[in-house]
């Protein structure tokens, strides 16, 4: 076999990506690839040096308190170990530079969602048995025909499954899985999305998923990232009817 | 007092070492080892308990990366060779020791240990481990589960939770396809948690699992009774909480048994005692290493090393057992006091730790079985599965995260010497997924895009990052990482650009040949 196996690993994929993973209570990982193109001339130079690059951490707290730290960092050192505040329940960051002169965030990517284990033992005392027989329909099975994985029941014929996906990455892939796996057809939409901008007095949007990539479109491009927490959406799927779809077509 | 339930669980795995390329390698002498010191061991004293009726209620996890090893032709044919020449080399040592008196009948006792072994391995096993093992399960003797496929470490995976879904898929199908049940348990790697993997494990259809006790004290709300009662998360999986006591008497380096002063002690070997012309011919690559003939007991303080003698070793096997049983009744007597219903006590081990790290382990564990069953009035030996079929009330909480590794979280799968590994999985995660939601490949193209599966869950293994963390062999690790994304990646070239070439294609089908229930789709 030849020894090029070990050629072919990448040293860099040549796109914008932000990983964020959990090192113990109080301690978090970043790493980071940004391509210069994605950086205007003026500023490249700027950023790839000498502590021009940003990283902002949006931390969630226990007690619902949002937090966002900003830390300068290196361009080119992307592998950064950060201490962070316990209780800490989550957060996720984005990492991007300044426009000089305005000193407004321009976000270059972001990071996933990543929870944070408590470290102090609950102070929640509180007591409820159960048997594992007895468990309701949260008990998830294995479904052979489960082609969408936020189905709950496929037993009953409607039924409403509230999530949260925060980022823009999760409603993308969501609609991209939607799409892909052919839950709705032409003119047959039994799916409707229904999404609620948190900490926002913007009030619930129904959509139907014909509508929703436009939706996607006006609602997100680069400046809604710049925004914290008015970019979190909270997505209700409802649906009426479960199509019958051959997963192997 | 209420009589306790006493679930032991031995995990057992090796990293996939296995190179058609290269044979008498170090790292396959790792396998070749365990198979030896471990489980050939406990499969002998499996069949000595059932003999005499002793029921043993065990638990025994084998990663299907060490499944795919065993029913591997290759490992049979180079296993037996290595049998022999372990053999060979016993008898050039009882001519060598023949006048020295005090390691003549330890080279004769090496000598018809691995003569055993090749018996139980041709004649016992039919040189078919895993169905030898298959068949105590489906007597109903003991328990056998699994874990992720190649033995990743699942917390560090979930921003590419595909990657976390196909190795659980393919433990559940190899184990399916290898003992012929649904799988119903499953052992997380490091017991490495994190909160949502207990859904993604039941979308699977397990029902269980097993969690570090600061894990299972840390969830919320707190459990009533620590890790001596199973707790079941709001989605419905169990988890059992090892208990700490147990590990420490047992796992511990200062105050276990393992580290008792007339146990053989393992890094005294004759691989660096004796002249390289004289040993060199058995060790991997004649360079320096274990051939797993050790004379020597563990050193006291900083005294010399004494003589191994099985005799005193069996007795103080004996004394430990009896300490450990004094322990457990101590335990019991003083949780029924304050829990009104039987506890659970869950002692957790490496199997390999019975035999391999610590010599006298499989004689301490058959011995405590004995004991147990002469006087278990206390306790009882029980299968999580039986446990769980007696549909016991179980305290809903939720575990919040951790491992049973050091400092019990992440950090010796992720820090300044591993961390470089993620994004690379991570991505290739997403190029994986990206490929299994299309449709319309070609028959090569398919067979390309399992094996590019299979690298993947190659690079997954917790085994390397934990090796660079430990900087034993850091330069082997980062080649294993480096060799399989580079395979993957250059299979996944080969696919977009349709230009894949079938005689390398076979190569490294052949090279890395695990889990052939694994599809590319898993990764949907």
């Amino acid at each position: 076999m030849p020894d090029d196996d070990k050629a072919h690993f990448p040293h860099k994929y040549n796109e914008n990506y932000l990983y964020l993973l959990e090192v113990d209570p109080t301690h978090i990982h970043a790493f980071w690839e940004i391509t210069p193109d994605c950086i205007p001339d003026q500023i490249l130079k700027r950023c790839l040096s000498n502590k021009k690059l940003w990283l902002k951490i949006y931390c969630n707290f226990r007690d619902s308190h949002r937090f966002c730290v900003d830390l300068n960092v290196h361009g080119l050192i992307n592998d950064w170990f950060i201490e962070i505040e316990s209780p800490l329940t989550g957060c996720h960051a984005e990492l991007g530079y300044k426009d000089p002169g305005e000193e407004k965030f321009v976000s270059l990517c972001r990071s996933n969602n990543l929870d944070v284990i408590l470290e102090k033992e609950s102070s929640d005392c509180s007591i409820e048995k159960i048997n594992q027989s007895d468990v309701n329909s949260h008990v998830y099975e294995e479904k052979k025909k489960d082609i969408n994985p936020f189905i709950i029941d496929t037993e009953k014929e409607k039924k409403t499954h509230h999530m949260e996906l925060i980022t823009e990455k999760d409603i993308k892939d969501y609609y991209r899985l939607l799409s892909e796996k052919r839950i709705f057809h032409p003119g047959y939409s039994p799916w409707k999305l229904i999404l609620k901008r948190i900490n926002s007095a913007e009030s619930l949007r129904v959509l139907k998923p014909s509508g929703f990539e436009k939706f996607y479109e006006q609602h997100y491009s680069s400046s809604e990232t710049n925004s914290s927490y008015s970019s979190y959406w909270s997505v209700t799927f409802s649906y009426s009817q479960i199509p019958k779809i051959d997963k192997d077509k | 007092m209420s009589k306790a339930f006493f679930i032991l669980v031995l995990h057992a795995h090796m990293p996939y070492v296995l190179d058609i390329r290269f044979e008498n390698t170090l790292e396959e002498r790792w396998l070749y080892e365990a198979v030896v010191d471990c489980y050939l061991r406990l499969i002998q004293t499996f069949d000595r308990l059932m003999t005499d009726g002793i029921p043993f209620g065990l638990t025994i996890s084998i990663s299907p990366v060490l499944l795919a090893q065993l029913e591997n032709p290759l490992f049979i044919r180079r296993f037996i060779k290595y049998l022999n020449l372990q053999i060979d080399l016993t008898e050039k040592e009882i001519l060598r020791t023949i006048r020295i008196p005090e390691l003549a009948p330890l080279a004769k006792m090496y000598n018809g240990y691995y003569r055993d072994a090749l018996r139980t391995f041709e004649e016992r096993c039919n040189y078919d481990i895993i169905q030898t093992f298959r068949s105590f399960q489906d007597m109903g003797a003991l328990e056998i589960i699994t874990c992720a496929a190649t033995h990743a470490y699942l917390p560090l995976l979930r921003p590419a939770l595909s990657g976390i879904r196909t190795q659980v898929t393919v433990a559940k199908k190899e184990y399916k396809r290898i003992f012929g049940r649904t799988l119903s348990g499953l052992w997380l790697p490091e017991c490495g948690y994190f909160p949502g993997l207990d859904t993604l494990l039941l979308q699977a259809g397990i029902k269980y699992t097993f969690l570090d006790t600061h894990t299972i004290q840390s969830s919320e709300p707190i459990p009533e009774y620590a890790a001596y009662a199973p707790i079941i998360s709001p989605s419905g999986m169990v988890a059992f909480g090892r208990d700490v006591h147990t590990a420490k008497e047992v796992w511990s380096s200062m105050d276990g048994y393992p580290g008792d002063s007339d146990y053989r002690d393992f890094y005294r070997d004759i691989g660096f005692d004796l002249d390289l012309d004289y040993v060199g011919a058995y060790l991997p690559g004649e360079v320096r290493s274990y051939t797993g003939l050790k004379y020597y007991r563990i050193k006291k303080n900083r005294g010399q090393n004494r003589i191994y003698v099985p005799e005193i070793a069996e007795r103080k096997v004996s004394i430990h057992t009896d300490d450990f049983l004094a322990h457990r009744l101590k335990q019991v007597r003083d949780l029924s006091l304050s829990m009104g219903f039987p506890p659970v006590i869950c002692a957790l081990y490496d199997a390999e730790l019975f035999g391999h790290w610590w010599f006298e382990g499989p004689s301490w564990l058959e011995m405590l079985f004995r004991k147990i069953f002469e006087c278990g009035e206390y306790f009882t030996p029980v299968k999580p599965s039986d446990y769980l079929k007696q549909k016991p009330m179980l305290q809903r909480s939720q575990p919040q995260g951790g491992s049973w590794g050091w400092k019990g979280y992440n950090e010796v799968w992720i820090n300044e010497k591993n961390s470089w590994v993620y994004p690379h999985l991570f991505k290739a995660a997403e190029k994986m997924e990206a490929l299994a939601v299309k449709s319309g490949w070609n028959v090569m193209e398919e067979r390309a895009l399992n094996q590019a599966g299979k690298e993947l869950l190659l690079a997954q293994s917790s085994d390397w990052t934990f090796i660079l963390h430990n900087e034993t062999l850091s330069e082997y690790a980062t080649k294993r990482i480096k060799e399989h994304l580079g395979r993957f990646w250059k299979l996944i070239h080969q696919i977009e650009t349709c230009s894949i070439k079938e005689d390398w294609l076979c190569e490294v089908e052949t090279q890395d040949n695990i889990f052939p229930s694994f599809n590319y789709k898993d990764f949907l």
